[in-house]
């Protein structure tokens, strides 16, 4: 572990810097820059500031958690599509590693709801459809609410 | 990258320190200025654990954090957007557009869904009945908020 500690007379400048490159916080601006819809979904093309965007999160400059937020909208969908991606997303804003997901649910009308997930292997955010129960037609909006955190 | 750092014989490197010491702030859990509307009101099951919020600022982000339970009325099935509280909007001064609603989702008492959302122009927090049951009624219950929105 990294002695931070400053003592009296030692350059105490020096074990700041340090503490200050390994144990800053720092939140990107919300963009959407690199996210690339496939499968039929699009972003949200009637209100385009509140569209599907993402944000990182560093602790000391290593990646600890990625927040989805925004809306998006779908093709004409039923539970057998199973799990699908919405999109591709640049690889560094992930990790492939055991992963805590945080306020997953997406609901898609009342009563239909899916859960959002990550493919780190295919770069990519995915819905899961399992959980519908009627199907339903292209054109709808939904909000995606999504943390995934490492 | 906000720069905290501070090299040797820096004049005002209280500056860098002060940026740094003041980059994340949390304020206490509280209920100040929370006026319930429309029938719903405070847990008085268990007042310790009513709805309360905070806030917390890295530099420009602002999140709202609401946490506790509010005791509902009798709900129709078609309550939607019905306001159960109202904050105060200096909690959303300075912060406007996009945001991030955090565990939107929740269930009355009774396992029915509903969804729970505040508008930062009026203040008001609000709910939306969700339920899938064949009687989409809800009685009057309670209901669970872990919801958080963030800029």
């Amino acid at each position: 572990m990294t002695d931070y500690t400053m003592t009296k007379g030692s350059n105490w400048w020096q074990q700041y810097n340090q503490f200050v490159k390994d144990q800053t916080l720092e939140i990107s601006a919300w963009t959407d820059a690199g996210i690339s819809f496939i499968n039929g979904y699009t972003g949200n093309t009637s209100d385009m500031p509140n569209t599907l965007k993402y944000r990182t999160i560093t602790f000391g400059g290593v990646l600890i958690a990625t927040e989805f937020a925004g809306y998006v909208k779908h093709p004409a969908l039923t539970s057998s599509q199973g799990v699908v991606e919405i999109c591709k997303l640049p690889s560094a804003i992930m990790k492939s590693a055991f992963t805590k997901n945080l306020s997953v649910t997406g609901f898609i009308s009342t009563g239909q709801y899916t859960i959002l997930g990550l493919n780190t292997t295919d770069y990519a955010l995915t819905i899961n459809l399992w959980g519908l129960t009627k199907n339903l037609a292209a054109g709808g909006a939904f909000q995606v609410n999504a943390t995934f955190e490492w | 990258m906000t720069d905290y750092t501070i090299l040797k014989g820096m004049s005002d490197w209280t500056i860098k320190y002060n940026a740094l010491a003041n980059s994340i702030v949390t304020s206490n859990w509280t209920t100040n200025g929370l006026v319930f509307v429309n029938g719903f009101a405070a847990f008085s099951q268990e007042i310790a654990n009513t709805i309360k919020y905070r806030t917390i600022d890295n530099k420009g982000t602002r999140t709202v954090q609401f946490a506790g339970a509010v005791k509902t009325p009798a709900l129709s099935a078609s309550a939607s957007g019905l306001a159960m509280l109202k904050v105060p909007l200096s909690l959303f001064e300075g912060h406007k557009g996009f945001i991030q609603q955090y565990d939107r989702y929740t269930c009355f008492w009774g396992d029915q869904w509903c969804v729970v959302q505040v508008k930062p122009e009026t203040g008001e927090l609000c709910v939306t009945n969700m339920s899938m049951r064949d009687d989409k009624n809800v009685k009057a219950s309670a209901l669970q908020i872990n919801y958080s929105i963030s800029w």
